[in-house]
């Protein structure tokens, strides 16, 4: 493909690994692209052609509360983005990924949701010991606790209650699931299943953020029916699906909106963010055509 | 192009200018963790810290 104008940008803040190598796939691949960083951006609903030279947006940032606003903000331009507002609302919420995923029929480990810590312990005592604890917004293993008894448990909720700002008042609580030591993560792009890791640790926490180490887990037949219905749950895009293996078959744990991917592209020998940009590439074809066919 | 030392009011950094991006961490030398949050000129802020709707 030759260089053309820019028709698709790429917002982010924090300029990780990941958008780097998203920044050379665009320039291999000879698609023009438009870097905006987050943080400088600006929006004038009254000056709706500041964009209008471009197709697509990848969002990328680290922050949830502004990718989502910034990916609200294109679309209200007419822009596609790569999430949409609605795919990062539903992965940025545990609770309404898990809605999501109950309503399309995906399993998932056994999960509640409580309002207080009287209910929230009744949850437990159903579920049965080990349980944990998550908050509903939050990422890489961060402050998700295993509570393998009563005491602990209300230790943490008194804790919770006290310390805790509006957002952990809710207590999304899941049954323990026996993992082997790993789970897996599946990288979705569109419709296809691209490739997948196994994250070990010794830990029960097995995010790579938190220690745990990569590996290539080939794609199988349930693997990629689960992970593509996952991915279409929360309304399709590009997304890594985290999955447990237990003795009921395949769980999803997570859905991720904003994908790390920077052990994956020599742990699985695919090239991650060149199916991004590929999967950008052929929205801003589609677009192109659309307008095309409009004129016609 | 070779590395060039620039101070800030949080410590120097070295750096090769035409390299960086916006939104590039750099450690100065007393620690501190930069943000590049402007090229021309060139600016750097402490990073933020990690909060708690950061992610993936």
């Amino acid at each position: 493909m030759s260089q053309t104008q820019a028709r698709v940008g790429i917002v982010y803040d924090r300029l990780r690994n990941e958008e780097k190598m998203l920044f050379d796939a665009f320039e291999r691949r000879g698609v023009a692209f438009e870097k905006i960083y987050a943080p400088h951006l600006t929006f004038d609903f009254n000056a709706l052609s500041a964009y209008s030279h471009l197709d697509v947006v990848l969002e990328r940032c680290v922050s949830q509360t502004r990718g989502l606003a910034i990916s609200r903000a294109f679309t209200g331009l007419g822009i596609s983005m790569i999430n949409s507002p609605d795919v990062i609302e539903v992965c940025g919420d545990k609770l309404a990924t898990n809605a999501a995923l109950a309503q399309a029929g995906v399993a998932t480990p056994r999960t509640g949701i409580a309002f207080d810590s009287e209910s929230a312990l009744e949850l437990c005592e159903r579920f049965g010991y080990p349980v944990v604890l998550k908050p509903v917004v939050g990422s890489w293993g961060r402050m998700v606790s295993k509570i393998n008894d009563r005491d602990a448990a209300e230790a943490i909720f008194e804790h919770k209650e006290v310390l805790g700002g509006p957002q952990h008042k809710v207590f999304y609580i899941q049954a323990f699931v026996d993992k082997p030591g790993r789970d897996i993560r599946a990288f979705v792009v569109g419709d296809e299943v691209i490739g997948a890791i196994y994250r070990t640790s010794e830990h029960w926490i097995t995010n790579t953020a938190r220690g745990a180490v990569a590996s290539n887990c080939p794609l199988y037949a349930e693997l990629e029916d689960v992970a593509r219905n996952a991915a279409q749950a929360v309304g399709g895009g590009i997304v890594a699906v985290d999955l447990l293996e237990s003795a009921d078959g395949l769980l999803v744990n997570e859905v991720n909106h904003t994908m790390e991917f920077r052990n994956s592209v020599s742990t699985t020998g695919v090239d991650i963010p060149g199916k991004v940009v590929d999967y950008a590439a052929s929205l801003c074809r589609r677009e192109v055509e659309a307008d095309l066919a409009k004129v016609a | 192009m070779p590395l060039t030392t620039i101070d800030t009011p949080h410590g120097a950094v070295d750096v090769d200018p035409s390299e960086l991006e916006l939104g590039e961490l750099v450690v100065s030398d007393d620690g501190t963790e930069l943000e590049v949050v402007g090229l021309d000129p060139l600016r750097f802020e402490p990073a933020p810290e990690e909060d708690e709707d950061w992610g993936e």
